[in-house]
């Protein structure tokens, strides 16, 4: 029986590294072919046409699926022997659940209006304009000329509208996923009505200085489970 | 040759009577076996058979061996114990099997 060189041996591994990158079948694939070669060369073949052959019987495509599945049932053994093993694959899930999520879209991430505007009054306490006493402020107020476009800033259901001409004017309240909720208040006139769902930059309502205002402006909340959190937080994180 | 389907069932029992019969073999080895033994009516692919060997591996019916050849290294396999007992039992299944379809085939003769 003939017997492959060393150089002929480093030839085969190429051509098997140049079909199937590093494969974890390995010296196993190696010996494999180079016992296929062998055989053909044994039949009289040249070196150069044996490999040929040998390498385009096995085939690339099969090559690569064979090491692929090799890996795979590997895997899927070694977990199986250790129990704890699932728990780096569920956790690596896990973690890519949470990370696709930063970027979901129920999270209320943009800005209530797609115009520039300054914050006059910020998320916080302060001095309530008309008596003068230090009060919390739930939200934050955007200063906006009425009639200026105010949208969805995550996906959602209109959950109230209400007008409250003593307090927060025209509101209009959206619950989203995840424990959110967001308020858009002082409004001149609103533009969705209850139950409609919402999608994130969907145009819901025109602003205005509507209840207990002293200047135009929009009045935003941002609430997680019930809690008011500063809005302005949830801003950078997109448009 | 026969088709895949029909040789799916079957690889696992061929690999382990093989390996019964001869001891340790290596994957090349194991193709040649099978097509000369069944003169070329069964030729095992690579595709087929290396999956197969890996997943023997796992499950414990089988040792591997890795030997240095002079210029490349060879991994045989031999049966376990374990492997022993699987392909006794594999084997009784697989010519009760035959001959249930015999008797399928040939409903009239007896």
């Amino acid at each position: 029986m003939r017997e492959l060189t060393e150089t002929q041996i480093k030839n085969v591994e190429q051509a098997i590294a140049a079909q199937c990158g590093n494969t974890i079948l390995g010296n196993e694939l190696l010996d494999h072919t180079c016992c296929a070669i062998e055989a053909y060369m044994e039949e009289g073949h040249s070196f150069d046409l044996a490999m040929s052959i040998a390498i385009s019987t096995f085939g690339t495509n099969e090559m690569k699926k064979v090491s692929k599945q090799v890996k795979r049932t590997r895997r899927y053994y070694q977990l199986k022997k250790q129990p704890l093993g699932w728990i780096t694959p569920i956790m690596a899930i896990g973690l890519l659940f949470i990370v696709v999520n930063v970027g979901a879209k129920d999270r209320p991430d943009r800005k209530p209006t797609d115009q520039d505007f300054r914050v006059s009054s910020a998320f916080g306490q302060r001095k309530d304009p008309f008596d003068k006493k230090t009060k919390m402020h739930l939200g934050i107020d955007i200063v906006t000329p009425t009639g200026t476009a105010i949208v969805a800033t995550a996906d959602g259901m209109v959950e109230k509208v209400i007008n409250d001409p003593d307090g927060y004017g025209i509101m209009v309240t959206l619950k989203h996923d995840e424990g959110y909720q967001t308020v858009y208040a002082q409004l001149s006139e609103a533009k969705v009505k209850v139950s409609d769902s919402v999608k994130k930059g969907q145009l819901i309502a025109l602003s205005g200085s509507s209840g207990r205002s002293t200047a135009p402006h929009l009045h935003y909340e941002v609430i997680h489970n019930g809690k008011r959190v500063d809005p302005s937080r949830y801003f950078g994180e997109a448009k | 040759m026969y088709s895949k389907e029909l040789l799916k069932g079957t690889l696992q029992t061929i690999v382990l009577k093989l390996l019964a019969e001869n001891g340790r073999m290596y994957g090349y080895e194991i193709t040649q076996k099978v097509k000369e033994q069944t003169e070329g009516k069964i030729q095992l692919t690579e595709g087929a058979l290396y999956p197969a060997l890996h997943k023997l591996e796992a499950e414990g019916l089988l040792v591997t061996e890795t030997v240095n050849i002079g210029k490349r290294i060879r991994k045989y396999y031999s049966l376990t114990p374990k492997g022993d007992v699987q392909t006794a039992s594999k084997l009784e299944e697989f010519s009760s099997f035959i001959s249930t379809m015999q008797f399928l085939l040939n409903p009239k003769t007896s």
